[in-house]
């Protein structure tokens, strides 16, 4: 479970996340939506242990800047950051012993379902930005962490890549994870998140639960835009 | 640990030709130390005072490096991936902070190395033996890797927060003025006025400076320096007492280490961004080596709403500048550069003959042209040409360059001005006020040819990667640095008769000689650029 209570992070004077507050248990996908500059990378950052805030975030009950916080979370940037002179299977193998996995078939089986077996001997610097996200992806989920956080995952991947990653938020929810995605593209959330947080001048300016069989009167993208747009 | 080891040593593996030049760095500076005893002639014949003297002070040299490097490395040796594969990690901040190290440690060792390759002069200078140069070396060691810890620790500790690290070096800058201060007053009372000091042999000044009390007391490097001290000197009590101070110090650390909680992850993202920035840069076929990483970048409520067209670049890089820094003009490369320069010039002048300044002065200006060559080849100009908007807008190629390179020259006008000082303080006498603003002209107009130099290797040589490059840019200014001098030559020659009676206007002369060389030159490289990027 993810939960993130009264948090603002300020730069100087301009705040990035204003006294943000939301939960998202165990099982659930979480998305954060909203337009560039909304702040939503800001909260990823902090969730992760990047930044400094104030309030307090926590990673099934633990402090987010705690080792064992650390060691339940997966976290993929926005922009894949991979080392130059690792091949992609060295970066796996760094993971899994940085995790401490004792599981060392869990590599091809990752690598495998990212199709990125024939790259496994390739040089971080040699793939293209799509093939890093893919191989940051992989990284996250070599641990088998509790909570997962995505920064823009979508942006730079292929349709089949696309497709893969929905598979995966699906399998992660069903396997009891907590799924956290930032987004700012609404088309690409579709029907496998369970609530919607909109983001906008790093405060959430509504929430929306996909509740099945329930129907409300305004759809993700009227209110996404309603909000947006300025008309809310 | 052990992932972290594994990381390491693959990429030690994948990197043959770096491990190729660390294994001939080490050859040649332990081939270069066992050979200085072959050295029979000494300027200075040999004196363990002497010796001793002249060796405090480079310990403290080095303690100031460290000092410097713990500094800045603290939040900066990161690689993008860290940010995900390190901080996100479980590793602890300590942890995560040590991952930073090899690139301060690397510096420090490259200094080292230096300073090995570097000791045959020591010997024909003072007469430095083996020994001396390797109980240097252990001392060094000693003092770099402590005060490195301490520095890295502070950096850490005050990553976001600018004042606190102003202060400290602040203090340790006072620290040193005040030695300074205290030692050239108390010789001053030895040598009954300044006058007479002045006309003493300046090894004999730096001797007495570096075996004062106030040297010995200096924080680290006096202390280890002692050992030694005490071992040629045969006094042994110093040995417990240093011994248990380091210790003390030591402890002192680990505890600030374990103790103290590091929160430096938001300023190492924030500058691994522009590590990023750089890298994409590079990757247009730009290199950005020489250009320095912003640790704060002020936003308050500054509005960017000046320069139109071409001059928008001007004041775009100016505004880039002042936000950096209210003092973006000093070049933080270049004043390192400056302090070898001074001990060049220092050297040169202990050992050349009062009539010979005028050899001092030239010794001097090469050296400080030769170093402007690494410190000016690159730059914010050359940066401008990875990003897209210096091809797209609109405007005259030539303007848009000009305007970029312009914003430069504040740095390039204050770095000449240090540069003529520094000259000043040596050749008082000789080099006069119009020697001076001559050389300021003539510096400023060098630094823009190097620059307009990096820019057209930039064009041309991009897809031969960037050590190439840079190699080449580097061989191309020195040659164009001589071919100026071919000029200056032959017009002082040709005067010298008329004015010889005046030092000061032969130096004018020749200087400014150089001065116009150069701006000739440098006037083709804008028109060669201008033509490279015209048909880009």
């Amino acid at each position: 479970m993810l939960t993130v209570n009264g948090v603002t992070k300020k730069y100087k004077k301009f705040v990035a996340n204003d006294n943000l507050s939301f939960t998202i248990n165990d099982g659930e996908v979480g998305i954060l939506l909203g337009p560039n500059g909304a702040g939503k990378s800001t909260i990823i950052k902090s969730i992760a242990g990047l930044l400094k805030y104030t309030g307090t975030i926590e990673i099934d009950g633990l402090d987010t800047h705690s080792l064992e916080a650390k060691r339940k979370l997966g976290y993929i940037p926005e922009i894949p950051a991979l080392y130059d002179t690792l091949t992609v299977d060295e970066h796996l193998e760094f993971i899994r012993r940085a995790y401490r996995v004792e599981d060392v078939s869990i590599k091809d089986k990752l690598l495998d379902r990212f199709e990125l077996t024939d790259k496994k001997k390739k040089m971080g610097k040699e793939l293209s930005k799509g093939m890093q996200q893919k191989v940051s992806i992989c990284c996250a989920l070599m641990h088998d962490p509790s909570v997962v956080i995505f920064d823009e995952p979508m942006v730079g991947l292929d349709p089949h890549a696309i497709k893969e990653l929905k598979l995966v938020f699906q399998e992660l929810r069903d396997a009891g994870k907590t799924v956290l995605i930032s987004t700012h593209m609404i088309d690409t959330i579709e029907d496998y998140w369970d609530v919607v947080h909109i983001m906008m001048n790093g405060k959430i300016a509504a929430t929306k639960h996909n509740v099945p069989g329930t129907s409300d009167d305004k759809s993700l993208e009227e209110l996404f835009f309603e909000i947006t747009e300025g008309k809310a | 640990m052990r992932a972290y080891l594994y990381r390491v040593l693959i990429t030690v593996k994948r990197r043959p030709i770096a491990d190729i030049l660390v294994v001939v760095g080490i050859f040649s500076a332990i081939i270069t130390v066992a050979r200085l005893d072959t050295i029979t002639v000494n300027l200075v014949p040999r004196n363990d005072e002497i010796v001793l003297g002249i060796m405090s002070l480079l310990l403290i040299i080095c303690f100031d490096y460290a000092f410097a490097t713990g500094f800045r490395s603290g939040v900066l040796g990161y690689h993008p991936a860290d940010m995900t594969f390190q901080f996100a990690a479980p590793f602890s901040r300590v942890f995560n902070l040590f991952v930073s190290f090899p690139y301060g440690v690397g510096s420090m060792v490259v200094f080292v190395w230096l300073l090995c390759v570097n000791s045959p002069v020591l010997t024909w200078w003072i007469g430095f033996t083996t020994v001396d140069m390797i109980a240097f070396l252990i001392e060094a060691l000693f003092i770099m890797a402590l005060t490195f810890m301490i520095t890295s620790f502070i950096s850490a500790k005050f990553a976001d927060k600018v004042w606190p690290k102003v202060v400290i070096v602040v203090m340790l800058l006072a620290f040193h003025f005040v030695l300074f201060a205290v030692v050239i007053s108390q010789l001053i009372r030895e040598y009954g006025s300044f006058a007479i000091l002045r006309e003493e042999s300046l090894i004999i000044i730096l001797t007495k400076a570096g075996n004062s009390i106030w040297s010995d007391a200096f924080p680290i490097a006096g202390w280890v320096g002692l050992i030694y001290k005490g071992l040629l000197r045969g006094v042994h009590s110093y040995f417990p007492l240093v011994v248990s101070l380091y210790v003390l110090v030591s402890v002192l650390t680990v505890l600030f280490y374990r103790k103290v909680k590091l929160d430096f992850y938001e300023t190492a993202v924030l500058n691994t961004g522009r590590i990023i920035e750089i890298v994409e840069a590079s990757k247009a076929g730009v290199e950005a080596v020489n250009t320095g990483i912003a640790r704060t970048a002020v936003v308050g409520n500054e509005v960017y709403k000046r320069g139109w067209g071409a001059s928008a670049f001007f004041h775009m890089h100016l505004f880039e500048n002042l936000r950096t820094s209210k003092l973006f003009f000093i070049n933080k490369v270049a004043m390192i550069y400056r302090i070898f320069a001074l001990i060049v010039l220092l050297i040169t002048d202990s050992i050349l003959s009062e009539d010979l300044d005028v050899l001092v002065i030239i010794i001097g200006m090469t050296t400080m042209m030769v170093l402007n060559a690494i410190v000016f080849g690159g730059g914010k100009t050359v940066m401008e040409l990875g990003r897209p908007y210096f091809f797209l807008v609109p405007e005259n190629t030539i303007s848009k360059l000009a305007m970029c390179i312009l914003a430069d020259l504040p740095e390039m006008f204050f770095d000449g001005v240090l540069c003529a000082l520094l000259i000043k303080l040596v050749a008082w006498n000789d080099f006069t006020w119009l020697p001076a603003v001559t050389f300021v002209v003539m510096m400023t107009a060098f630094d823009l040819l190097s620059q307009t130099v990096g820019i057209v290797c930039v064009k041309l040589l991009r897809q031969f990667g960037k050590f190439s490059m840079m190699f080449a840019r580097y061989i191309l200014i020195i040659a164009l640095l001589v071919i100026g001098m071919l000029p200056a030559d032959l017009v002082t020659n040709g005067i010298t008769p008329y004015i010889a009676d005046s030092l000061s206007a032969v130096l004018a002369v020749m200087i400014g000689m150089l001065a116009v060389s150069y701006s000739l030159m440098w006037v083709l490289m804008i028109v060669i650029s201008w033509r490279l990027f015209s048909r880009a």
